[in-house]
């Protein structure tokens, strides 16, 4: 039950009881007229005995005072009769009086003033005759009986009046009696009536009290609920009297104006801080709210906030009513929108500065907005490239695509780096680079472009310099293949005829040796030597183009055992000379443990070779540091070379020595470099003249091998 | 025309390279039964008994095959394949005799089933000796196979 619906039940209730009451004042005054009347009735009827009695009497005396006088003859006995002679007629009219009402009544007085003033008479005419007639006379009058029979008569009248008066006295009394009867239970009615509404009100009264409670009780919690939320709410809420005096402010308030609740309530709001809020327009917007139940929205203020700096608020303000002491107050948000705007104007900056295109694009096909870049990008105007669909921007060979990328993002799909080609406006096009976001209900997209023609470009010549790259690789290919086969045929080609030559002239030493003359002989024998000779350069030739295509198989090998290996090899070589072979530690290498047999070969067969005019030749194999590098060098103490024909010294048919000195082919050297190379390493030689020479070389340097070095250098006592 | 024995079937283009074995094999008389096919084509035809040589027959192979790889018409290499691939004429015991000693030669030979591979030396002691000692062996220190066409013993 709302509170209205029970004040419209209290209200009639109190209506109800105050009739009530007005009805038992009213009946009771009523009732109380009644018995006054009653009372004045019985009053009435008692002066009517009285007088009836007086009148009774008087006669009586008029009848005694005469009798005593006719016995007597003394005057004194006439007293009481001139008395009541001179008193029945006001009595009589007394009675008149108060029977003036009561026509029976007068009736009967009428019949009664007759009888009296006959019994005057008679009692006159007694008195008459005892003075003419004397005792006698008059005694004789009286006993005639006249005077007896008028006085029975008035008695008679004079009862008959009492017994009416009495009737009329009891039928009063009656009346009476029923009417406080009925007022009694009027009174019993109204009364119960009375304490019905009172108990009803009561009730009513009790029910409203709970009531009341429990919405206080509501209210209370609602209010506590309102403080919560205005508590929690992390914007900064003030409440206002109406004289922009502070009530009350939220938690948020005071920790984002760095206020206390003492600085703050009970003072005038423009006072707050150092007053910042005091802004005419402000409080005139304010003072409006109350008296005109205004609002208002997003009033901008920019200014110094103790301890804050500069910052930009957003106020809004509306009426409160406060349901608890029914008052209505101001409610004043504060936002401080300082950040936000800052946010905002940097993104403008990047929006308006970015050199990437970037643009809002509806799912119509127009463009909605777009950056400067767009312009700087395309050289057409905003304006123009939003006037059109931008589909007509697009180069007519991208189209389809474009269009099929925007439906894909009309469907909700991402576009992730797509390309197309925009017309510029002198009808150049240029690459652009799409990154998009569609947002499906509001049919918008939110694009970034990039320039990319540029790269583009780049891209192209660098596929045009790849293909011309790839067709050159394959030309020289081609010409390695055709160099190898013409290197193989060649040196096969060249070995038959040698082996020809070589053995036609053998066999000519052999079976027609003793029918030539001595210096045919020695020509045989040149020519020989020449095939020889010959053999072995096609030989060393051959080895080195088979270096050239060869793959290296790489496998983890100890390069002391292959230099031990060669050095073995070279054993028969060393026959009658002094050779004082030094190996140090050698590192285990990933190489091609054949190619690497080679490199000694050829390095450790030089240093035989060059040591040769020694007595006592050192040669020396081993490990050292070179330039931060592990390195393996091969040393001799032999004829050396000079240093300023170091870079010839590895190239093919290049050598530093005349044949006649020291044999050779020219291309040793060169086969150790190619396989060198071709394990990701290098080689050099360091010499002097006639003080030795030094050749050093690295292969692929890894940790793997470099551990393995370790762990060689200090298992190895070699 | 009465067939005769041939021992050794050598398979060589060139004139001198000929010449030069032959003259070696003379010398340790090997070369009684010698047949010298100058092309491939020549040497399938009496491998294979047809053409010039459809007179042959298969109950008499060679006992050896000396196979120089670069020849005019069928190479070598398609010659040992084509040999090597016959049921009839598997069994023939091939050294190839060339100058080449690329690798590929010597993998692809041995992959078709040669039985062995020689460079001819340049210097011709190194070839003579040579010569000599694949005739030894293979004509009077191996042992051919009984049951497989090669039945016949050779002549000495």
């Amino acid at each position: 039950m709302t509170p209205l619906q029970k004040n419209r039940l209290m209200a009639p209730s109190f209506v109800l009881a105050l009739l009530v009451l007005l009805l038992i004042g009213l009946s009771a005054y009523r009732q109380g007229e009644k018995n006054a009347e009653a009372a004045r009735w019985v009053q009435h009827t008692y002066e009517v005995y009285g007088d009836l009695a007086g009148v009774l009497s008087l006669t009586q005396d008029v009848w005694g005072s005469a009798r005593g006088y006719v016995i007597t003859g003394e005057k004194s006995y006439l007293d009481p009769f001139h008395n009541a002679v001179q008193l029945i007629p006001e009595r009589i009219q007394h009675l008149r009086r108060l029977a003036s009402d009561d026509p029976a009544q007068q009736r009967r007085l009428d019949a009664l003033e007759p009888l009296i003033a006959s019994r005057i008479g008679i009692s006159q005419t007694q008195i008459d005759l005892r003075d003419t007639g004397g005792r006698a006379a008059a005694e004789q009058a009286v006993s005639g009986g006249e005077g007896k029979r008028v006085m029975d008569e008035i008695r008679r009248v004079i009862a008959e009046m009492e017994a009416a008066e009495n009737q009329l006295l009891q039928r009063r009394a009656e009346e009476l009696r029923a009417s406080n009867a009925r007022t009694l239970a009027f009174f019993m009615v109204l009364v119960a009536l009375m304490a019905g509404l009172l108990i009803a009100t009561m009730v009513l009264v009790r029910r409203d009290a709970a009531a009341q409670q429990r919405e206080l009780e509501l209210t209370e919690e609602a209010r506590a609920y309102a403080q919560n939320i205005v508590d929690t709410v992390r914007e900064p809420l003030l409440v206002l009297d109406a004289q922009l005096r502070v009530q009350s402010a939220n938690h948020s308030f005071y920790q984002a104006f760095r206020l206390t609740p003492e600085e703050t309530e009970g003072k005038p709001f423009c006072e707050l801080g150092n007053g910042q809020w005091n802004i005419s327009e402000l409080q005139r917007r304010l003072g409006e709210i109350l008296p005109q139940h205004t609002s208002f929205q997003d009033f901008e203020v920019e200014c110094d906030f103790p301890g804050l700096g500069r910052r930009t608020m957003l106020l809004n303000a509306r009426t409160l009513f406060r349901v608890g002491n029914n008052t209505k107050t101001i409610l004043l948000a504060v936002e401080d929108i300082t950040e936000r705007q800052k946010a905002q104007a940097e993104r403008d900056l990047l929006f308006t500065l970015s050199r990437d295109l970037i643009g809002v694009a509806g799912f119509d096909g127009f463009f909605k907005r777009l950056n400067p870049a767009g312009e700087k990008t395309l050289g057409f105007t905003t304006e123009e490239l939003l006037a059109k669909p931008f589909l007509d921007f697009v180069h007519p060979e991208d189209r389809e695509a474009t269009a099929a990328e925007t439906a894909k993002l009309a469907s909700g799909v991402e576009t992730i780096s797509f390309e197309n080609r925009y017309r510029c406006k002198d009808g150049s096009y240029k690459w652009l680079l799409w990154n998009a976001t569609p947002s499906v209900d509001r049919q918008l997209s939110f694009a970034v472009a990039r320039d990319i023609t540029e790269r583009k470009r780049g891209e192209e010549q660098l596929r045009q310099l790849n293909a011309e790259l790839a067709e050159r690789a394959l030309a020289l290919e081609t010409a390695n293949k055709e160099l190898e086969a013409f290197t193989y045929s060649v040196s096969h080609d060249l070995r038959a005829p040698l082996r020809h030559i070589s053995g036609f002239s053998r066999i000519l030493t052999e079976e027609y040796g003793s029918s030539l003359t001595p210096e045919a002989q020695r020509y045989l024998q040149r020519i020989q030597e020449g095939t020889r000779r010959m053999g072995l350069l096609v030989d060393d030739l051959l080895k080195l183009g088979r270096v050239g295509r060869q793959e290296v198989r790489l496998q983890v090998a100890g390069l002391n055992s292959v230099v031990n290996e060669v050095v073995a090899e070279l054993k028969a070589e060393c026959e009658g000379r002094q050779v004082e072979w030094k190996v140090g530690g050698l590192p285990f290498v990933d190489c091609d443990p054949a190619l690497m047999k080679q490199v000694f070969q050829n390095l450790l067969a030089n240093a035989l070779k060059f040591t040769r005019p020694r007595s006592q030749a050192v040669i020396e194999v081993g490990q050292k540091e070179q330039e931060g590098a592990p390195a393996v060098f091969v040393r001799d103490n032999g004829v050396g070379f000079n240093m300023k024909y170091a870079d010839k010294l590895f190239g093919v048919f290049q050598r530093l020595h005349r044949p006649e000195d020291f044999e050779g082919t020219g291309v040793g050297l060169a086969t150790v470099q190619r396989i060198v190379q071709k394990h990701g390493g290098r080689i050099w030689a360091e010499a002097d003249l006639d003080k030795g020479a030094t050749f050093y070389f690295t292969l692929g340097a890894s940790e793997k091998s470099e551990l393995k070095t370790k762990a060689a250098t200090a298992g190895d006592p070699a | 025309m009465t067939q005769r024995q041939i021992d050794i079937l050598l398979v060589e283009d060139n004139p001198d390279d000929a010449e030069l074995t032959l003259h070696a094999l003379r010398k340790e008389n090997l070369a009684n039964h010698i047949h010298v096919a100058r092309d491939g084509e020549e040497a399938l035809e009496f491998l294979f008994c047809n053409g010039n040589h459809a007179e042959r027959s298969f109950e008499r192979p060679p006992k050896l095959v000396l196979l120089d790889l670069k020849l005019p018409k069928v190479d070598g290499m398609e010659v040992l394949k084509q040999l090597k691939a016959d049921p009839r004429t598997r069994a023939i015991p091939v050294v190839i005799l060339t100058s080449s000693k690329e690798e590929r030669d010597l993998v692809n030979g041995y992959g078709l089933g040669a039985n062995s591979y020689i460079q001819k030396p340049v210097d011709f002691d190194q070839f003579r000796d040579t010569v000599k000692n694949v005739g030894l062996y293979w004509l009077l220190i191996n042992q051919p196979p009984v049951s497989n066409g090669l039945g016949q013993p050779a002549s000495r």
